[in-house]
């Protein structure tokens, strides 16, 4: 071997290698994003779900209906004062448990214990709403309702810090007050005994339940896009 | 005539144009993950440019090191990224990915190549270039 070499690659042609490695590392990530796309199962701009998307939004979907399920079993336990009352708030707390635990993997640990407390503490201060309200205390009633909403700016402003790209504070608040609206006129319609506009709720928040399942999922899907290929 | 080191130099510059140009693609698409994300492939972009125009100045141990360093780093980054997750950057294990491992199988030619330039051809690296006319050999 000798001590003698030719002259380096130029700096012109090294800055066309990386350009070109540029532009298949562009190339190759948005064939696997064309690939992922070519499953069966929609996204609502016409585009198709890969396993591992329609996975995530299938098991937020069972989360937030088990939310609105077991928030409607505890309300009529509530209501009704039945002996079940005990087991079935266990029941709904442990789905904010499943909840917060869904976005582990993305956020980290202390991300999900923490969307876990706020919305343990949604289902508590809804309960004491629903004894206030049991109660005919509209002053109690009042101040739950305003603990309750600020409890909602809570979990939105914490949604928003994780992912503010795709849930936006206003929007995820927005979607928050109409679930927290919805299930007032759930609990109210219960009290009053007007079955038909009890029932007539439920469908609306189970539908509203899907939707923010839904916004959710497709923002996970979008902010990490990697994970879903 | 072409060296053996010639080669191995050239080789640390394009798998430093490479990877920077694999980095510098991926960057968007990791700061919708996060910014710290998308800055760290930023910072990698960056400091694989200078190393790959550093060398087609100067093959230098400082550049050589630079570049053994840098290729190391990434791959181990790589490894905690998949595996426990890379505190800061990326705190929590991703999938493994094909374009991923393409790129480190790149990186880890350059630190085989940068690093035997850097063990056993260092003293010769010095009598690579053309010096200019009249200066004393």
């Amino acid at each position: 071997m000798t001590t003698k070499a030719a002259r380096p690659i130029p700096l012109a042609l090294t800055a066309l290698i990386a350009f070109f490695s540029a532009l298949a590392a562009l190339a190759v990530s948005s064939g696997h994003d064309a690939h992922a796309h070519g499953n069966p199962a929609g996204h609502a701009d016409g585009t198709t779900l890969t396993q591992k998307e329609l996975a995530l939004h299938n098991g937020m979907r069972v989360l937030w209906e088990d939310h609105v399920t077991w928030t409607r079993l505890a309300v009529i336990s509530l209501v009704a004062g039945t002996p079940d009352t005990k087991a079935t708030v266990a029941r709904l707390l442990k789905n904010q448990t499943d909840i917060g635990s869904a976005i582990k993997p993305f956020y980290g640990k202390a991300a999900g214990d923490a969307l876990t407390g706020e919305l343990r503490q949604h289902i508590l201060i809804a309960a004491d709403l629903i004894a206030a309200a049991k109660a005919g205390d509209q002053a109690k009633v009042a101040a739950e309702q305003a603990r309750w909403q600020r409890n909602a700016d809570d979990i939105a402003t914490l949604l928003s810090k994780a992912n503010p790209q795709h849930w936006a504070r206003g929007e995820v608040r927005a979607m928050l007050g109409e679930h927290l609206r919805l299930t007032t006129q759930e609990v109210v319609a219960r009290l009053q005994g007007n079955w038909g506009a009890d029932v007539a709720a439920y469908d609306r928040i189970h539908r509203h339940a899907l939707g923010m399942a839904d916004t959710l999922s497709t923002g996970l899907v979008d902010q990490f896009p990697k994970r879903f290929r | 005539m072409i060296t053996r080191a010639a080669i191995e130099r050239d080789l640390v510059i394009v798998t430093c144009a490479i990877s920077a140009g694999i980095h510098a693609a991926l960057i968007p698409e990791h700061l919708t993950e996060g910014a710290a994300t998308g800055a760290g492939f930023a910072i990698a972009t960056a400091l694989l440019a200078a190393v790959a125009v550093a060398l087609t100045r100067v093959v230098s141990a400082a550049a050589l090191a630079s570049a053994a360093v840098l290729f190391g780093g990434l791959i181990v980054g790589y490894g905690l990224a998949v595996t426990t997750g890379l505190p800061l950057f990326h705190p929590h294990a991703e999938a493994v990915d094909g374009l991923a491992l393409f790129t480190k199988a790149v990186e880890l030619l350059g630190l085989l190549g940068a690093t035997h330039l850097l063990w056993r051809l260092r003293p010769a690296l010095a009598l690579n270039y053309p010096r200019p006319k009249g200066t004393p050999a």
